[in-house]
């Protein structure tokens, strides 16, 4: 089996396994604070069943938040001298952008695409002494990648609640039905607050910065041409990749947030073969990235 | 020194240099030593440019086709990869169509349009992702277009202009072509030694004392006291392109050539190209540093106080190192006696002081195919190559020795292959006419004259060895400034011949200029 093969099909097993949490963790977000009110009416004053249509059912929070988002960062390549020897340096600056998808669980999928270009030139290379020959090359590097992971939320509190007795969770939470079933009986206005799911009020220590880690495949194109190409002389190729990325996202204003992030990549057989690469036994054309990310949604 | 030594030494001395057309006459000194007096500068004289045994075509002009038509010649060299530029689409409209420009932009969606500078014509900005020629034919359709097209790319495919240049097929064997593309005949920085019978590179009148000789069994007579003619030649000057000459023969510092073989040699290298004139060179920008030490024929009819023997040779290579030479041409040999240790040492010299040395491989293959022993002490050490010679069939040329130090292989001409002289290579040197008067016998027998030139085939691993030396002088000026990584960077880019891999006919291959000038990329 292919790595390309075996990377498709973890994702799909991830995928699965997501959208099955996904679907056990729903009742626990999205139906919980209905049903806890429910529950709270039906213990203490059984509301005539011609009014229970008339509960305000909260509409809750989407299942999942769409979000765009453009990188600019740093990629430090893995063959390093191969590099070097061409572009004078071991890594460039990437641009490029994307979206993702978020389920209230944490689960996340994304698509982004970045670019790198670079010009440099050819160059030969003994006993590790490189020669730059003084021939204009250009070097584009776009990574089109699906990312699986999970970002980190913290298990919600309650709104009000004294720091120093804090409730436990599942006392807050009845606490809080019992505070929306009052509302009803005109009580509490602090129960006025619409109910809010798990997620929604999730408030990191950090104030909002949620981590995340993530993992994924993807197709990377190549292009390398220079002065004096002949036929079949220049690259345009596409090679598979797999990646693995962490960071941290910052919520900055309403819609808008910020996340650095840590990105790894590997390329295989893509280097190696012939060239610099083959001069240098450097065979891989991922690396590490440093990005910073401007998201714009939910 | 006898006359039988006389004779070892001056076989042993060309040993690396057959002629074709040409008769190589050993000759007999003996007597009192001479000495040679320059009489007095002089001006070049008339120059006979007449090839001999070749008929003058002159060159096609090779044209980029810019517009897909009129091509005056297809070339191999596509460069499919880059053909126009995106983006960018060449318009003329038609005059009196009112709203044609806006019109045709909407069309095919383009972006801008502009009259750029001394043109007739505009240009058209549209989506670089577009297919320019796609864009172009689509405009091309309607009634207010004159003409569009893309913008194609167009390359210099450097030809030199040199009548003869269609004659030397070794060029163009080579990619050559290709290879000046990227480096037209590398710089001044670069200085390549001539190791060899001199070099024509001044003009002035030299009076020599001749003394009796006998060639192949006929004796001429002494010619006493005779003002010999030297001139440079025209298609290696201006004068000012040589550097440092010594003469190791005559001990002095005019290394002028009484033979042709340098001057081919140096032709090979460093011929003046793309002037319009006879042939071209290799490196025609270098600049030459002219060493004498090997004896010619008149040399020794001359009686010179020296003729080219292992210490010569040794110390003429250490001279050329200590006084610049980037690369050093060593177009002899000797095939017989023991090994040669101190060239060895004087080689490593040359190359700890940076400089490439070429060496050619020996032209004895149907002799018994004896031990070359310069070429074999310049195998092993790396920044020195030993040098074969293939035919114009790219095949090893049949004199061409076959041993485990030939490194390289490089046209040195096969005129039994190709069935004529045209088979060998083309080069300006001294017209035999006037050189070989002993080709006449004794009734007919003159002093030479060294002043006038004519283009002369020769063939051999002596004009072999010249194409790497200039492909040296190529990589150096290109940026590859060590001999070792020269002598890897040929070896790596090589066209493989013979047997798979290195062999004892070709060594690593055929040169490939192109190839080695243009290194090597990321991945490719």
């Amino acid at each position: 089996m292919s790595a390309a093969t075996r990377l498709t099909t973890i994702s799909c097993v991830w995928l699965t396994l997501a959208c099955a949490h996904a679907a056990l963790a729903q009742p626990a977000t999205t139906a919980t604070p209905f049903t806890a009110q429910a529950g709270d009416l039906a213990q203490k004053t059984p509301a005539p069943p011609a009014t229970r249509p008339a509960v305000r059912r909260p509409s809750g929070p989407p299942a999942f938040h769409v979000a765009g988002f453009f990188t600019f960062g740093y990629q430090e390549f893995a063959a390093r001298e191969t590099f070097k020897a061409t572009l004078g340096t071991s890594g460039g600056p990437i641009l490029g952008g994307g979206g993702s998808l978020t389920h209230r669980s944490g689960l996340f999928a994304q698509v982004d695409l970045t670019r790198l270009a670079a010009d440099g030139q050819r160059a030969f290379v003994h006993q590790g002494a490189v020669f730059p020959l003084g021939i204009p090359l250009r070097v584009e590097v776009r990574p089109i990648e699906v990312t699986f992971g999970y970002k980190f939320f913290v298990a919600p509190k309650k709104r009000g609640t004294p720091p120093a007795s804090p409730s436990p969770p599942a006392k807050a939470s009845l606490d809080q039905g019992a505070a929306r079933g009052g509302e009803s009986q005109g009580r509490a206005p602090q129960a006025a607050a619409p109910p809010r799911p798990a997620a929604r009020t999730a408030r990191s220590p950090l104030g909002g910065v949620k981590p995340y880690v993530g993992a994924g495949f993807g197709l990377v194109a190549y292009r390398e041409s220079s002065e004096f190409a002949g036929p079949g002389d220049d690259v345009d190729e596409r090679y598979t990749s797999y990646h693995a990325l962490g960071g941290v996202e910052i919520p900055v204003w309403k819609w808008f947030g910020a996340a650095a992030e840590v990105h790894w990549r590997r390329v295989s057989r893509a280097f190696g073969e012939a060239g610099l690469s083959h001069e240098f036994g450097e065979d891989d054309l991922g690396g590490v990235s440093f990005r910073i990310k401007v998201t714009v949604g939910r | 020194m006898s006359h039988l030594a006389r004779r070892k030494w001056l076989a042993l001395a060309f040993a690396a240099s057959a002629t074709a057309g040409l008769t190589v006459i050993a000759q007999v000194a003996p007597g009192d030593a001479s000495r040679r007096v320059l009489a007095q500068p002089t001006a070049a004289p008339a120059i006979d440019t007449g090839e001999l045994t070749v008929r003058h075509r002159r060159a096609a002009p090779r044209v980029a086709d810019a517009a897909g038509a009129d091509a005056a010649e297809t070339t191999t060299d596509a460069r499919a990869s880059w053909p126009y530029e995106p983006g960018k689409v060449i318009v003329r409209f038609r005059g009196g169509v009112a709203g044609a420009r806006d019109a045709s932009m909407r069309a095919v969606g383009a972006t801008g349009l502009y009259t750029p500078s001394h043109a007739n014509f505009e240009i058209m900005r549209i989506d670089p992702e577009a297919d320019v020629e796609a864009v172009a034919a689509e405009l091309m359709q309607r009634p207010d277009v004159e003409y569009a097209q893309a913008a194609y790319r167009v390359y210099p495919y450097f030809t030199p202009n040199d009548p003869l240049y269609t004659n030397q097929w070794n060029f163009s064997a080579i990619g050559m072509e290709q290879a000046w593309d990227i480096n037209q005949g590398a710089s001044s920085a670069i200085v390549v030694a001539v190791l060899d019978t001199g070099v024509a590179y001044e003009n002035a009148t030299f009076d020599f004392v001749g003394v009796p000789f006998e060639v192949d069994g006929v004796r001429f007579p002494a010619l006493g006291r005779v003002s010999v003619p030297f001139a440079l030649a025209p298609e290696l000057g201006p004068a000012s392109r040589f550097v440092a000459p010594r003469d190791f023969i005559w001990n002095d510092d005019d290394p002028v050539d009484l033979d042709g073989h340098g001057t081919h040699v140096a032709g090979t290298i460093g011929q003046a190209t793309n002037n319009g004139v006879g042939v071209a060179g290799m490196a025609f920008n270098v600049k030459i540093m002219p060493v004498k030490c090997i004896a010619s024929t008149w040399d020794d009819a001359f009686d010179s106080p020296a003729i080219g023997t292992d210490d010569v040779i040794a110390r003429a290579i250490r001279y050329a190192a200590d006084n610049g030479a980037k690369v050093i041409n060593m177009s002899l040999g000797r095939s017989g006696g023991p090994e040669a240790p101190l060239i060895g040492e004087a080689i490593r010299y040359a190359v700890g002081r940076g400089a490439f040395v070429a060496v050619a491989a020996g032209n004895d293959y149907e002799r018994d195919n004896p031990v070359e022993r310069l070429a074999e002490q310049a195998a092993p050490i790396e920044g020195a190559m030993a040098v074969a010679a293939v035919g114009r069939g790219l095949t090893r040329a049949y004199y061409s020795g076959v041993k485990p130090y030939v490194e390289i292989a490089a046209p040195g001409g096969d005129h039994r292959a190709a069935g004529s002289s045209s088979g060998a290579i083309l080069q300006q040197t001294y017209s035999p006419i006037f050189t070989d008067t002993f080709t006449g016998g004794p009734l007919r027998y003159a002093a030479p004259r060294f002043d006038t030139f004519a283009y002369v085939y020769y063939q051999g691993t002596s004009m072999a060895t010249p194409h790497v030396s200039g492909l040296a002088a190529l990589l150096m000026s290109q940026g590859i400034t060590s001999p070792q990584a020269v002598e890897a960077a040929i070896k790596r880019f090589a066209t493989d011949k013979g047997a798979p891999g290195v062999d004892q006919e070709y060594g690593a291959g055929l040169i490939n200029p192109r190839n080695t000038l243009r290194g090597l990329g990321l991945i490719k």
